[in-house]
């Protein structure tokens, strides 16, 4: 079975949402279904772990199987450690994206499952793709789920939010694509050998300028997934108005596909690029004015689920200035921030999402006091808050910590200004924890508002669990990352710029 | 994780580290969060606490004791964040030994305090699980044998502050106090993790031992950088000036609380992380300095501003501020020892004033202003004995153990030559002297306010402490601080120092309250100054958080929906109106075209098309005529 198991949990879920159109249509059968299926899946991908040889470099598990031979696309997945963390988080953060939808979706119940099985497949797809086409044809097809479940199940915006949401990040691709077929073609012409097999691109070489040109191509479509300054507007508009579950896969999950393609493709395909000072420079200065920016605009939100938004401009900052710091603490940490951030961003939503279900209003202004009505919540905020804000001894404080030490290493000045980002983001998750949670209770509507239910408390559970062990104990993280990440340091280091 | 040459002491440390934490862990399980209004407090959180904290401190002794002979236990643990070092190791050496006993003993006292002083609360199991998750990390603080792992303990403290301070959560003050404390401090923790980074870089590793023999290849530049950024984290969580602005808000916690975590135990983690650098500091002397100026300017700052405050709890933050500034004066010049020794016998005293202060106020029914006060000598007997031995120890009263501890200090200044540091150590004695008798003639002394419900003394479990708490004060000085007789010129100037300002004191306050109306009138601008804590609250609040960070977070979120976001949607509207236009040529200029050729052809085939009428008839006859047409043409040939 382990020679097809990571097709198995690439496909299961795609064949789950085919089931869905089987099921009578009723919400429970469809939602127990997905949730089945997911679990399913999760479970599936939880046993890519012991196969897993944590110190060999190299993808493991891999597939390939002839697909288009006339263009020379194959289908080809594999894992290497950075993969499988946020396959990991994919299968987990999608079954409790299900749970967190239970009572909240009533109409057209299974157009929104299907939606996120189809979505998780994508994700799935988008992190284990060794082909640039296949790799391509996944990132596309997780934007159309997405449109729909903002588009059909958000909030009073929610059309002009998904529209905006599907072109922006559409237009982003179109140069990505244009990138890879420059890639494509280059090696093509050089080797006769047209392949989108991403090892044997890697081997292009190809001229410093064409790399350059390449690289803002790849840029363009990465950047506006993550979303870097000021590529980033879409963002708190496509959160604000996606349902929980939406904002969830979001935040914990989609922003990694940039992230994700910045490792994977932009430092091994056009090395001597990322390593061209002007390059480095821009990256590093637009991933900082994301991280001060990101958080200052925070400040200012009076809308918690858009502060939450704003807060994973500044956070994601952070794994883009790992990522251009181009050694190993940087690169390591940028991963472990990644899923750091989807733990703390994740459960963030998840709270935001079940006090909407409650009292249906997102404005901070409402609410006050709510630690004295609902403590078991306001704890589980107060994690959540203090893991976000980076605090030691939980999963935030890991990734950043590494990120710093790596941007030190580099230049300090890129270090001094991100400790500022962690001085603001304390600010201004613990005023909105402040202002939602402590003093008087303001409202006589939230005096009886009831605590987190049996069914909440178990989705929250398994990434505050995570939130500790990570926090305490992450070396296995690191076990996992390490051959990869070398392998990229030593590629991205070929023209290494030295400031 | 033991030390092959200690194993019993290791054990004990393990323990001693466990016990408050497994304590915590049965408060935290054995309590729901938040009791009902109308169940009772309960007493057993309080008593487990106790339990749990005074088994942590024999323990404690049992390790301390592996330490005599200046040795010291270290046990090497496991990586944490791997590449720097294995920084779950521990070390306990003669410094943290002190700390480690010092953090036992008040501890204890004030857990037993809380079971009397926090009697009326509901939520017993919170405080007392917040309490013990505060001493589990103050002592992992202590024991760590890495700075990484001293910097879990550092943000843990700063944690438990922050629940703390906010344990009255409803209310709005102490809520603000809470995020107030915790953002200042993590100005000063944003230095100290570059701080970390830097020695973690150029050292390889974070432990002590590692960093320590590594010291010497450091470059000097980088060595000044890491000295300066320890400080900066020293200073935000000592409270020192300018990151000292939370510690008098953080009054607003239970006195209990600030008794432990805000006078004699967490601010002092500044002043021990620096001591515990001092193979560093002693390479950058010159960084070193601006610790002891930092400390000096501080000192006499806090001094003046205590002698003007009316809350009872504020003049003794403000006086905790003063005194740290008082052990920064002795790190910056060298006298690492002194200003631990200080440490120890201010934790002494000035833990047991807070909790005397808890009294007073308990007596008064939660009131804190020293103005309301008066007279409470009488009446709470107890209180006032162990006060003013308080007092007058942090006076410096020779005889007394805060006299000891600062004489070090001023003497140390002395010689090291620095003659600013050392001159505002003599200012800070006189004025601390005089802000300490005043605190005690407004409280116990004088006539009493006319309407006042009758003040009590405290129950047992607040008086032991205190009692216990007034003989700490007295003996740390004669048996553990080192008394250097030779120093008698100093010895003898600063005991001169403190009498006169207690005598100052003694007249303006007790003798003769009417000359202050006088005293006042003369100094009015500087009284002023002083009132208003020399302007640097309303610099901080008005200035830089609401005048700069908030208006360029103000201006921020304005250039993003309008600049940033106004670009894309501009973008947007633009091939909006673009396709719009196409759209219209489209209709009005290609499709026009395309219509006027079918018009024309129309209205060209206008002819043909009328005979294309469909009827058969007209067919028929159209047909005849041509027929007949085509016959004629035949027979006309």
């Amino acid at each position: 079975m382990t020679a097809h198991l990571l097709s198995l949990v690439l496909f299961l879920p795609l064949a789950g949402m085919l089931g869905l159109l089987l099921l009578p249509p009723s919400v429970r059968v469809l939602r127990g279904f997905a949730a089945l299926v997911a679990a399913v899946t999760f479970g599936f991908s939880l046993l890519l772990l012991p196969g897993f040889q944590t110190g060999s470099p190299g993808f493991q598990y891999v597939e390939r199987a002839s697909w288009i031979p006339a263009i020379g696309a194959q289908y080809l997945i594999g894992l290497d450690g950075i993969s499988l963390l946020l396959v990991l988080l994919t299968t987990l953060v999608s079954l409790l994206a299900i749970g967190a939808s239970w009572n909240s979706i009533s109409e057209r119940p299974r157009l929104f499952y299907a939606m996120i099985l189809l979505l998780e497949s994508g994700l799935i797809g988008v992190f284990t793709s060794l082909d640039l086409f296949l790799f391509y044809l996944f990132w596309d097809t997780v934007l159309i789920p997405m449109y729909f479940i903002i588009g059909i199940y958000g909030g009073e915006r929610r059309s002009y939010a998904a529209i905006k949401f599907f072109l922006y990040t559409l237009l982003g691709s179109v140069f990505l694509l244009l990138g890879f077929l420059a890639i494509y073609f280059q090696y093509g012409q050089a080797t006769g050998v047209y392949t989108f097999e991403l090892t044997k691109l890697m081997s292009a070489n190809l001229p410093l300028h064409v790399q350059q040109w390449i690289f803002w191509g790849l840029f363009l479509g990465f950047a506006v997934k993550v979303p870097m300054f000021p590529l980033h507007t879409w963002l708190p508009d496509a959160h604000v108005e996606a349902p929980t579950a939406g904002s969830v896969l979001l935040a914990s999950l989609m922003l990694k596909m940039g992230t994700y393609g910045f490792i994977r493709f932009s430092l091994p395909l056009v090395p001597a690029a990322c390593s061209t000072p002007a390059i480095v420079t821009t990256m590093a200065v637009l991933s900082l004015i994301a991280i001060i920016y990101g958080a200052l605009v925070c400040l200012m939100q009076r809308d918690w689920k858009k502060l939450v938004a704003y807060s994973s401009i500044s956070h994601l900052g952070f794994c883009t200035l790992g990522i251009f710091a181009l050694n190993y603490n940087g690169i390591t940490g940028s991963v472990i921030q990644q899923v750091s951030h989807g733990i703390s961003t994740g459960l963030l939503f998840l709270l935001v999402g079940f006090i909407y279900e409650r009292r249906h209003t997102r404005e901070i202004a409402d609410y006050g006091g709510l630690a004295q009505v609902m403590p078991v919540f306001a704890t589980v905020f107060a994690i959540t808050v203090f893991s976000s804000a980076g605090l030691p001894l939980l999963n935030g404080f890991i990734g950043e910590f590494t990120i710093l030490s790596g941007a030190f290493a580099v230049n300090r000045v890129w270090a001094t200004v991100g400790v500022i980002g962690i001085v603001l983001s304390a600010s201004y998750l613990l005023w909105l924890y402040q202002r939602t949670m402590m003093g008087p209770v303001k409202y006589d509507v939230n005096r009886h508002l009831p605590d987190l239910t049996a069914r909440e408390r178990l989705i929250v559970l398994p990434l505050v669990v995570l939130a500790f062990a990570i926090g305490i104990y992450p070396a296995p993280l690191f076990r996992i990352l390490q051959p990869a990440v070398h392998a990229l340091v030593g590629q991205a280091q070929a023209g290494a710029f030295h400031p | 994780m033991v030390d092959p040459t200690n194993p019993l002491a290791s054990y004990a440390l393990q323990a001693t580290l466990l016990l408050p934490f497994l304590g915590m862990t049965v408060l935290f399980f054995g309590g729901r969060l938040r009791s009902s209004m109308q169940e009772a407090p309960k007493r057993w959180p309080g008593l487990v606490a106790v339990f749990f904290v005074a088994c942590s401190l024999i323990l404690s002794t049992v390790a301390a004791a592996g330490t005599r002979n200046h040795h010291t236990i270290a046990m090497q643990g496991g990586d944490w964040i791997p590449g720097f070092g294995p920084a779950f190791s521990f070390q306990l050496d003669w410094l943290s030994s002190w700390i480690l006993m010092l953090v036992g003993v008040v501890s204890l006292m004030v857990m037993i305090f809380s079971l009397g002083y926090m009697r009326e609360e509901r939520d017993q199991h919170r405080y007392f699980g917040e309490l013990l998750f505060f001493t589990a990390m103050m002592k992992l603080l202590i024991t760590a044998g890495s700075y990484l792992l001293l910097f879990a303990g550092w943000e843990s403290v700063g944690l438990a502050s922050y629940l703390l301070i906010g344990y009255h959560f409803e209310r709005p003050k102490a809520a603000q106090a809470a995020t107030k404390a915790f953002i200042v401090n993590r100005v000063g923790d944003a230095g100290l993790i570059l701080g970390i980074i830097a020695i973690a870089l150029s050292c390889g590793s974070t432990t002590f031992t590692a960093v320590a023999s590594a010291a010497m290849s450091i470059p000097h530049g980088t060595l000044q950088l890491i000295c300066a950024m320890l400080i900066i984290g020293a200073v935000g969580k000592s409270a020192q000036f300018p990151l000292h602005i939370w510690l008098p808000d953080a009054m607003e916690g239970p006195t209990p609380v600030s008794a432990l975590i805000h006078s004699a135990t967490m601010v002092c983690a500044g002043v021990y992380l620096l001591a515990r650098s001092n193979f560093l500091f002693l390479l950058a002397p010159e960084v070193g300095m601006g610790a002891a100026v930092l400390g000096a300017v501080t000192a006499v700052f806090a001094a003046s501003v205590a002698l003007v405050e009316d809350d009872i709890k504020r003049v003794l933050a403000y006086s905790t501020i003063s005194q740290i500034g008082f052990m920064f004066i002795a790190l910056g010049i060298g006298a690492d020892r002194a200003a631990m020794y200080h440490v120890v016998t201010h934790a002494f005293f000035k833990s047991l004033l807070f909790l005397g202060a808890g009294s007073v106020i308990h007596a008064m029914h939660g009131e804190q202003s020293l103005k309301r006060m008066g007279g409470l000598r009488k009446e709470l007997p107890v209180t006032f004995w162990t006060m003013c031995i308080a007092s007058l120890s942090l006076a410096g009263l020779p005889g007394l153990s805060g006299f000891f501890s600062k004489e070090l200090i001023l003497e140390a200044g002395f010689e090291s030559g620095h003659l600013f540091v050392t001159a505002c150590g003599i200012v800070t004695t006189l004025l601390t002297a005089l802000y300490s008798w005043r605190l005690m003639s407004l409280a116990f002394f004088g006539e009493p306010p006319s309407h006042r419900l009758a003040p009590h003394e405290a129950p047992v479990s607040m008086r032991i402490p205190l009692v216990v708490l007034s003989v700490c004060c007295v003996v740390v000085g004669w048996g553990f601080v080192p008394i250097r007789w030779s120093a008698w010129g100093i010895m003898i100037s600063s005991g001169v120092l403190a009498c006169s300002g207690l005598a100052l004191a003694w007249y303006y306050y007790i003798r003769r309250p009417d000359a202050r109306a006088s005293l006042d009138e003369r100094f009015a601008p500087v009284a002023s100054l002083l009132r208003n804590r020399w302007f640097i609250d309303a610099v901080f609040e008005e200035h830089l958080v609401e005048g700069v960070v908030l208006r360029t977070a103000a201006g921020a979120a304005v250039a993003d929906a309008a600049l940033i976001d106004g670009a894309v949607r501009g973008t947007a509207s633009v091939a909006r109106s673009a396709a719009a236009g196409l759209g219209w040529s489209d209709r009005f200029v290609i499709d026009a075209i395309v219509r006027a050729v079918a018009d024309i052809t129309r209205f060209l085939s206008w002819p043909s098309r009328a005979l294309q009428s469909g009827f058969v008839q007209t067919y028929a006859l159209l047909f005849l005529v041509g027929v007949l047409a085509a016959l004629g043409y035949c027979f006309s040939r």
